[in-house]
């Protein structure tokens, strides 16, 4: 028997390492990347739930989110190619202005 | 039979059809609008004959979504927005033949926000209006605009992380996905606790309230214009019927959890909104800001937590999203070809085109708060909201906002009604469509500002929500 | 308990590679490494169609996209990133993360939900209860992410639709000659 509050504090250090990610990276396909972690710990969590309470409405919304996180895939690699196209180079905060 | 979720199903049936009519008339893709314009006007029609249905309120698919008053409200308040971010951009070659289907489904969305009763649906909701949105925003194909989708869409995939982590451990805690069926009660409080303040911190991210805000001038800046606009009221209005839906439904007898929280991120976005809107020399980065505080605004209704609030929240919606549209009408006419506007653009506008500069008074002056404005009703109806649940510092923070606020949206107004230094330049273009949403805006503002009472009645009836499920 | 150790090893190893690899095609591989690990998680926690869903949408579809891309704009260039002034701000809400992501994995880890004693239901989790319940009162969640599928394609058409060089409206430049 695997232990499902290990699972969820397996999930919540996924989860922690995807902000991280997100906050300290700055090419945009690492940000992203960690941030489809982020996704996948909430996945993970949820899935864990679901087992503890013998409920499927858990692992329904695992399955809506991986299904949502493909379509934003698609969307977020379209604007990064466009973005490249445009600059030829990858940096959040090279390509932007930020005026406070 | 029950119409309950034609509004939406219309606007699903309408997204095939435009798409359609995109694939048939390729480049002459005038057709789209119109069909997006009918879509709308459609699922208009039959919102407003389930406001007077009387099988209201109605839980389905098993209490996923709930259709009362309040979603009919919202409703209305997105409906107003998609139509008037389609016309704003009415048939404009630089956002493509695609723009109508695009703001359909952002509306989709919005709309789904308003009746979610289930983390699935919520879930669902936000992600079916940033999606269109991140393209939106990146579909004009220059740098900015492709920086802006860029920064929204990363933003965006994080705090849909934040939120749906805090939503799993929110299902941890008590079982079930349903809010109407949250036991505040028999939860287990430390995961209760923690998930409540990162779904929160999710929603508030969507909203835009200021330590979480950092993203939205860039974004709106980047953005071409009509996206802006539809931003700036649509996402503004799903994000807080959402966060109002949740907390009211959820987590209703437990306001002491989050409700002063909420308070003091009213009071610092307010004032901060409102400072930081003072400094910009962008006209779109000022209105970014103005949405800033406005959001702010938006949360007192919510943390007051009582009918009140519910009321004044919705109430303020309308002004607030009327003021929106006037003003990036107005910006859209002055700029023509160009996608920005900066303050200097606007000196010696009211010799140029009088009545450009009129609509702009009025558009400015509702969102600073003046009286015979819609603006001031709804900032009234804020404070009495305020006032009622005992939470006077609200009260006062608003009021403090308001006034640093006029002066940021005097200044504008100040270089619209200067002299022009040098030459005159050639005069300005009215599209039809664009400037029947600014006369509309501004009429109804007015409207509003003399006479709110049938709006006021309806926000009356809808706000009656909670009491009722 | 072994099992789930070294798994978790695994999952937590990717994980951290994801944001210290100095290349995105590094990063995307030690991605995949978190994903397969999670795949295993969801069979473990008999969650098996999702455990398949894993595999062939993530793993499958959505990283070999992203490897994809990353070679396509990546390929043969130093990409390291240059020194910056925000530093600071970084690492604190760095700190931050860490600090709120431990207290999370703490509270997850002390307050177990209240588990169910009985045996699993029928069909939980498999190809069948996942079908019966996608299929029947859960459509409409089906619908939507369909809906979302559609808006990415007509995403994808907008963004990388061929357009003219931008530049200037050709009547203000007539104004200003």
């Amino acid at each position: 028997m695997i232990p499902l509050n290990w699972i969820v504090g397996l999930g919540a250090a996924l989860f922690a390492i995807g902000a991280v990610g997100v906050m300290v990276r700055k090419n945009p396909l690492i940000m992203f990347m960690a941030a489809e972690m982020m996704w996948n710990a909430a996945a993970l969590v949820f899935v864990a739930y679901a087992r503890s309470f013998h409920a499927m409405s858990g692992q329904v919304m695992a399955f809506i989110i991986i299904g949502t996180a493909a379509a934003e895939v698609g969307i977020g690699l379209a604007i990064i190619v466009s973005v490249y196209h445009h600059r030829h180079r990858l940096d959040i905060d090279e390509v932007s202005q930020l005026k406070g | 039979m029950t119409y309950a979720l034609w509004p939406e199903y219309s606007v699903v049936i309408g997204v095939f059809v435009t798409m359609i009519a995109v694939m048939v008339f390729n480049r002459r893709s005038i057709q789209a609008y119109w069909v997006g314009l009918a879509t709308i006007v459609v699922s208009g029609i039959i919102t407003i004959a389930d406001w007077s249905s009387k099988s209201l309120p109605v839980a389905l698919y098993g209490h996923a979504v709930t259709v009362d008053a309040f979603s009919l409200v919202v409703n209305g308040l997105v409906l107003v927005a998609a139509a008037g971010a389609l016309m704003i951009g009415w048939n404009d070659k630089r956002y493509g033949p695609d723009f109508p289907v695009l703001v359909l489904l952002a509306l989709l969305g919005m709309m789904v926000l308003g009746l979610a009763n289930n983390f699935v649906v919520l879930f669902i909701g936000i992600e079916l209006l940033s999606l269109p949105l991140y393209i939106l925003a990146a579909s004009r194909g220059t740098g900015e605009s492709g920086e802006a989708g860029l920064k929204y869409l990363l933003l965006g995939a994080f705090s849909s992380g934040i939120l749906l982590f805090g939503l799993a451990l929110l299902y941890g805690a008590s079982g079930t996905l349903v809010f109407t069926h949250l036991d505040p009660a028999h939860m287990i409080l430390p995961l209760a606790g923690a998930g409540l303040a990162l779904t929160v911190v999710g929603l508030v991210f969507k909203l835009g309230i200021v330590p979480f805000h950092m993203w939205i001038p860039d974004v709106y800046e980047g953005s071409p214009l009509p996206v802006t606009t539809y931003m700036a009221f649509g996402t503004k209005v799903g994000a807080a019927a959402i966060l109002m839906r949740f907390l009211f439904f959820g987590f209703s007898l437990d306001a002491g959890w989050w409700g002063p929280a909420l308070g003091y991120l009213a009071v610092l976005t307010m004032v901060v909104g409102n400072l930081l809107a003072l400094a910009q020399k962008d006209l779109k980065r000022l209105l970014a800001y103005s949405g800033i505080a406005n959001a702010g605004y938006l949360l007192v209704g919510i943390s007051a937590h009582n009918m009140f609030g519910a009321r004044a929240l919705l109430f303020y919606l309308l002004p607030y999203g009327l003021a929106v549209l006037a003003a990036f009408a107005v910006i859209q006419f002055v700029a023509g070809e160009r996608d920005s506007l900066s303050l200097d653009d606007l000196t010696g506008l009211a010799y140029r085109s009088p009545w450009l500069a009129a609509f702009l008074t009025v558009a400015m002056l509702s969102l600073a708060g003046i009286p015979l404005t819609g603006g001031f009703v709804g900032k009234f109806y804020l404070i009495q909201a305020a006032l009622f649940a005992n939470q006077p510092g609200l009260a006062i923070g608003l009021v403090v906002g308001a006034m640093v606020g006029l002066a940021a949206y005097v200044r504008p107004l100040q270089r619209a009604f200067s002299k022009a230094a040098g030459e005159s330049s050639e005069p300005i273009r009215w599209p039809v469509a664009g400037s029947i949403v600014l006369v509309v805006a501004v009429v109804a503002t007015i409207g509003l500002g003399v006479y709110p009472a049938p709006v006021v009645h309806i926000v009356n009836h809808s706000a009656a929500f909670y009491w009722l499920h | 308990m072994i099992g789930f150790v070294i798994l978790a090893i695994i999952a937590l190893g990717g994980g951290i590679g994801v944001i210290v690899a100095r290349q995105p095609v590094h990063s995307a591989l030690f991605l995949i490494m978190n994903i397969l690990a999670l795949a295993i998680f969801y069979i473990l926690l008999s969650a098996e169609f999702l455990a398949a869903a894993q595999v062939i949408v993530y793993a499958g579809a959505i990283m070999v996209l992203f490897l994809f891309v990353v070679t396509l704009l990546t390929a043969g260039k130093d990409d390291r990133e240059p020194k910056e002034n925000l530093a600071g701000q970084r690492l604190t809400a760095g700190i931050l993360a860490v600090l709120v992501g431990g207290g999370l994995a703490v509270v997850g880890v002390l307050y177990p939900s209240r588990a169910i004693g009985l045996g699993l239901p029928h069909n939980f989790g498999n190809l069948r209860g996942m079908g019966v319940t996608l299929w029947g009162p859960d459509f409409i969640y089906l619908a939507a992410v369909a809906l979302m599928l559609l808006t990415a394609a007509v995403g994808v058409l907008v963004l990388n639709r061929p357009r003219r060089q931008v530049k200037p409206a050709p009547r203000l430049e007539e104004r200003e000659s």
